[in-house]
């Protein structure tokens, strides 16, 4: 509970903040977004970590635990690269977040690719 | 009358025994006489049977449950990535790295039964395959020509079946997993789910044909006289008729025959050759029953947690389990109608 508080507090004074030196500074508007989302985005990471822990214990020992360690890797680095792509957009470089989103949507293959390896070697072996 | 020659001898002899030996047993060792005829009668006895029976299906159902636990947790997985696209904008790619993991999942139990029936189908049909012979040369033996002409036909004809079986039915089961698979992970850009009904369809027609190609067979077969239609196998015909797919009805034609023919086997092996048999031949469909209702029921969750494409490749891999549990019957009957044609030239 303290958690949420202390994100939602800083995602408020980054927004007044953001406001405020984008009148003063606009050059220093976006590092200032950068560093508050920055900065949530760690506290988010922060506070998933119980839950992760319980996922892996959860999924460990059990038939789907590999699959379910690669969803999980997936979600993460959607999560990421969809950051990336708002605070790119926020600053007005929508190339860098459409960059980012292919960068992103790149990893999650990367991930995948040992499953995909080992589905064809089965399909392989089955039709033999 | 053989039977009751052999019955005879064995008595007499047993008869020899105890009066050459039976006192020296009676004299030394009563008590321990009397626990073990109790324990030769124990193990023949009904309870005994079917505790066996019990058992043999017990370790076919236990070791599914795990299978069952790991589609359930993996249609709960996919269904909360399905609520995290919505959340995440454009997660297309995640979407199908989920698809991938259930396919590749699914895929990997699918591939293990799938060996497995497979290892059991081909073990019936070398053993069909190698009953041949003593058939035609014990009915040749004993003089019985015109019996040649008939157990050995039913013989060639019970093991022809057997290998069709495990040369069409069961690749066709194969390839129809393989394509259901593919589709499943680039269904969204390439349908293939004709050319996979188009395969479907033929291999249901070959095992329509094979079942009836075996009840034909027995109906040819004098060496296993019609059983009297009793309230027991209409009950079985009539639970063949609506859990077994593709071949219930043929199945049940050929009920009160194949219970003739387990009769005939028991004859002369006793009880303990029954049991051996129901034994070897339970496991293998009682496992692939189990699997079924397992993909049933995991195909409504997943369709009732918004998983459409997970639901549908399950509900899919469920009809073409029943292609491969027609095969599995197909071949077990086989089977049992070999043990059957080899018990009566003993």
């Amino acid at each position: 509970m303290q958690e949420l508080e202390k994100l939602l507090a800083l995602c408020v004074f980054g927004a007044m903040a953001s406001v405020v030196v984008k009148n003063l500074a606009p050059s220093f508007s976006a590092l200032l977004v950068i560093f508050v989302s920055v900065c949530v985005v760690g506290l988010c990471v922060f506070c998933v970590i119980p839950f992760v822990d319980f996922f892996y214990s959860l999924v460990q020992g059990t038939s789907f635990s590999v699959y379910a360690s690669v969803l999980f890797r997936v979600c993460g680095i959607a999560a990421l690269s969809g950051v990336a792509a708002e605070i790119c957009k926020d600053a007005g470089e929508s190339a860098f977040a459409s960059k980012a989103m292919l960068a992103g949507k790149m990893a999650i293959l990367l991930c995948a690719l040992p499953v995909l390896k080992s589905l064809i070697e089965q399909v392989k072996d089955m039709l033999n | 009358m053989r039977i009751k020659v052999k019955v005879v001898v064995i008595i007499f002899s047993l008869l020899c025994y105890f009066a050459v030996f039976g006192s020296v047993v009676l004299a030394d060792d009563i008590n321990g006489f009397d626990n073990r005829a109790r324990e030769v009668y124990e193990a023949f006895s009904f309870p005994k049977i079917m505790s066996l029976v019990c058992n043999s299906a017990k370790q076919a159902f236990f070791p599914s449950i795990p299978v069952f636990s790991g589609l359930v947790g993996m249609v709960l997985i996919s269904s909360v990535i399905n609520t995290l696209g919505i959340c995440f904008n454009k997660f297309d790619v995640g979407e199908y790295v989920c698809s991938l993991c259930f396919s590749a999942f699914l895929f990997s139990i699918i591939k293990n039964l799938c060996d497995h029936i497979e290892m059991y189908v081909e073990k019936l049909r070398d053993i069909c395959a190698v009953a041949l012979p003593p058939v035609v040369a014990s009915c040749m033996s004993e003089g019985m020509m015109t019996a040649v002409s008939g157990n050995s036909a039913a013989a060639i004809s019970v093991a022809v079946i057997e290998f069709l079986v495990s040369s069409l039915v069961l690749p066709c089961a194969k390839l129809l997993f393989v394509l259901l698979t593919v589709s499943t992970i680039v269904g969204k850009t390439i349908d293939i789910r004709s050319f996979s009904s188009s395969i479907r369809t033929f291999s249901v027609f070959c095992s329509a044909f094979l079942m009836t190609a075996c009840v034909t067979v027995i109906h040819f077969q004098d060496a296993v006289a019609r059983a009297a239609d009793s309230v027991g196998n209409r009950a079985v015909r009539f639970a063949a008729t609506n859990l077994v797919p593709i071949v219930g009805n043929l199945i049940s034609e050929s009920v009160s025959t194949v219970s003739q023919s387990m009769r005939a086997v028991g004859t002369v092996t006793g009880a303990a050759g029954v049991s051996a048999i129901i034994s070897a031949v339970l496991p293998p469909l009682v496992a692939c029953i189990v699997f079924k209702i397992e993909l049933n029921i995991s195909s409504v969750l997943a369709k009732t947690l918004g998983c459409q494409a997970q639901g549908l490749m399950l509900s899919d891999a469920g009809g073409i389990l029943n292609v491969l549990n027609a095969g599995l019957v197909i071949t077990s009957v086989g089977f049992l109608l070999m043990l059957c044609l080899v018990s009566n030239i003993i």
